[in-house]
């Protein structure tokens, strides 16, 4: 077990390396280089351009720079963004837990829609039920994130005046739970709906396999009650793929992210990333770039170490 | 040689591409015709697409013409879905917007089956490292959230229409690209393949007259599911402010316009995202449909 998660972060560096070392040099040859911002600016004289490109290096070949960049990175030296000059590092620590917060909020809503109803809906197959699950499930996955965003801001913000239409908390009001939870509920819904859809389709079919085994039809055949065939037997095997299409659907979950952050002014990470490539703020796109190809790869040896720890038949040597 | 080669793709005709291939292609379009919603997902495109096609000749407004006189108007007889900021009628934007998002949607498809089939097959036919290296890409891509890198280039290489066409292609092409690489892998030393190339035939000859036929029914049906995923992220992108620009409509940028006016003017919000909902919904379901008719032995999944 040891040795297999030593193997799979040794993997990972190199992979690491290639993702940043792609997304560098994308920036570096972008149109107008690095400076573009300084360039389109006619105030800005060519030999302070030039001042600027010695400062920062941008005169160098690509690879030194590239690996002054990655030598930074590991001591913690992000840079700074060309737009705030703060270190890109405290703006992207500070993002990043709002946008956890609400990941991890939809998440937990998809599940306790999707498992009950994904289970019931393959029991039933064939049922009304089932009819009407599987066509909302349809829907959802169909709905483009940010028309339903709109819309839910004009049924519960501008119609019902039930609930805020953006930000994260009232301004100026002291710390309250319930003011919260009111500016939670909307993008936190909005980004599990989609999800939704994705996990009810998936939850149904894997317990359908799952019905459909000898060992099920053996439970009901010796006399177990169906309820306890159902916990026992069908749910603990449907949950193995499950688990491991959830962590390998987090990546999906943060790019409906950037889309809910967006429209409901959350200050995620996903917003900040949105902005900093409006305004080619690449010290800020480096860093979310590197951020999330680490969140992916973590989130894909979680998946698999999950699916070890709960199928026995799975050893890691 | 090259007579040799010629006479290979002659000799082998019959067997891979078009011996029984229509009668294959005829019954799926039978088993097709019985997927009721897949039917109804088809009419629905194809009036969207009409209305596209048809739009400079069927419409009496101009999208881009103004009438100040008439800002924010509420859906009536004479604008169907309204007016928006400036006057001009929000069903004729639509109708033109879907030129370019349905365009878009098709175009970076086919870009993406493009690079995924060559991706593939490369990886498939030739095997050893390049198959390895390829493959860990394919499976790097296909777990990185993808907006992310959409709204990277797009942020980066602009955002003209051929732009975001192969924007959205290069980071869509991987379901093919494993596609493809199976069904080479599952073929290349079937018989029919050993005999081709005996005779001659060039690697791209029988990946291309007989490997690639053979696996058309799973490529087509990734590829209808494509394009509605890139109709979705064309209006993402749109949305974001870094699709095709105004006074250009697609559907995606005029949602982001509406954004500062919907809660006034609900309309210029709402008939744009349904347009995109529903095309994207059809074309789930007509892909669902070629699934079924495609494979017969398909079930639940």
């Amino acid at each position: 077990m040891r040795r297999y998660l030593v193997a799979r972060l040794v993997q990972a560096g190199p992979i690491l390396i290639g993702i940043t070392l792609a997304a560098f040099v994308v920036l570096a040859n972008m149109p107008g280089g690095p400076l573009a911002a300084y360039r389109a600016d006619p105030s800005v004289r060519a030999e302070d351009l030039q001042r600027l490109e010695r400062q920062l290096g941008l005169d160098r070949p690509i690879y030194v720079r590239y690996l002054i960049w990655l030598g930074n990175f590991l001591r913690g030296d992000w840079g700074y963004s060309i737009v705030t000059q703060r270190p890109a590092l405290d703006m992207i620590g500070e993002r990043f837990i709002n946008t956890v917060y609400l990941i991890a909020v939809a998440l937990g809503l998809t599940l306790a829609v999707a498992i009950p109803v994904g289970a019931y809906s393959a029991v039933r197959q064939y049922s009304l039920f089932d009819y009407t699950a599987t066509g909302l499930a349809f829907m959802g996955l169909s709905l483009p994130t940010f028309w339903l965003g709109l819309l839910v801001i004009l049924l519960f913000n501008v119609a019902l005046r039930w609930l805020p239409a953006g930000g994260m908390f009232t301004i100026g009001a002291p710390f309250s739970l319930v003011d919260r939870v009111r500016y939670l509920v909307l993008p936190a819904a909005t980004l599990a709906v989609v999800s939704a859809g994705f996990y009810t389709r998936y939850l149904r079919a894997a317990v359908l396999e799952v019905l459909g085994q000898d060992f099920v039809r053996t439970a009901r055949a010796k006399g177990m009650a169906a309820r306890r065939v159902m916990y026992r037997h069908v749910l603990k095997n449907a949950a193995l793929p499950f688990v491991t299409v959830v962590a390998l659907h987090l990546p999906e979950l943060f790019t409906g992210a950037v889309v809910v952050e967006t429209i409901f002014a959350w200050p995620g990470m996903g917003r900040l990333f949105w902005e900093s490539a409006l305004r080619i703020d690449y010290p800020v796109l480096m860093g979310i770039m590197t951020f999330t190809a680490m969140a992916v790869l973590g989130a894909n040896l979680l998946a698999d170490l999950l699916y070890g720890c709960l199928d026995p038949r799975i050893r890691y040597g | 040689m090259v007579e040799a080669s010629a006479e290979a793709v002659e000799v082998s005709r019959p067997r891979s591409a078009s011996g029984d291939a229509a009668s294959t292609w005829k019954l799926a379009w039978r088993r097709f015709r019985r997927h009721r919603m897949a039917m109804a997902g088809a009419a629905v495109v194809g009036l969207f697409a009409g209305l596209a096609i048809l739009a400079p000749w069927a419409i009496p407004y101009a999208p881009t013409a103004q009438d100040l006189e008439r800002m924010y108007g509420v859906p009536s007889l004479r604008h169907p879905m309204g007016t928006d900021e400036l006057g001009r009628d929000v069903l004729t934007r639509i109708a033109y917007g879907g030129r370019v998002s349905l365009t878009i949607g098709v175009l970076a498809m086919g870009v993406a089956i493009a690079v995924g089939t060559l991706i593939g097959a490369a990886g498939g036919y030739y095997g050893g490292l390049l198959d390895s290296v390829l493959m860990r890409l394919t499976d790097l891509m296909l777990i990185f959230p993808d907006l992310i890198l959409l709204i990277l280039l797009a942020g980066l290489f602009g955002t003209n229409f051929a732009t975001i066409v192969a924007v959205i292609g290069a980071v869509r092409w991987m379901t093919v690209a494993r596609l493809v690489r199976a069904s080479v892998l599952s073929l290349k030393s079937a018989d029919f393949i050993e005999a081709a190339r005996a005779l001659g035939a060039s690697d791209v000859t029988v990946i291309v007259r007989h490997i690639l036929p053979n696996s058309a029914g799973p490529i087509v049906v990734a590829a209808t599911l494509g394009t509605a995923g890139a109709i979705i992220a064309e209006s993402t992108l749109s949305y974001l402010g870094l699709g095709v620009q105004p006074p250009t409509a697609t559907w995606g940028n005029m949602l982001q316009n509406a954004q500062d006016q919907f809660t006034t003017a609900p309309w210029t919000a709402v008939f744009p995202g349904l347009m995109i909902f529903l095309t994207v919904v059809s074309i789930n379901y007509i892909g669902d449909g070629l699934r079924d008719a495609l494979d017969p032995r398909t079930t639940v999944r």
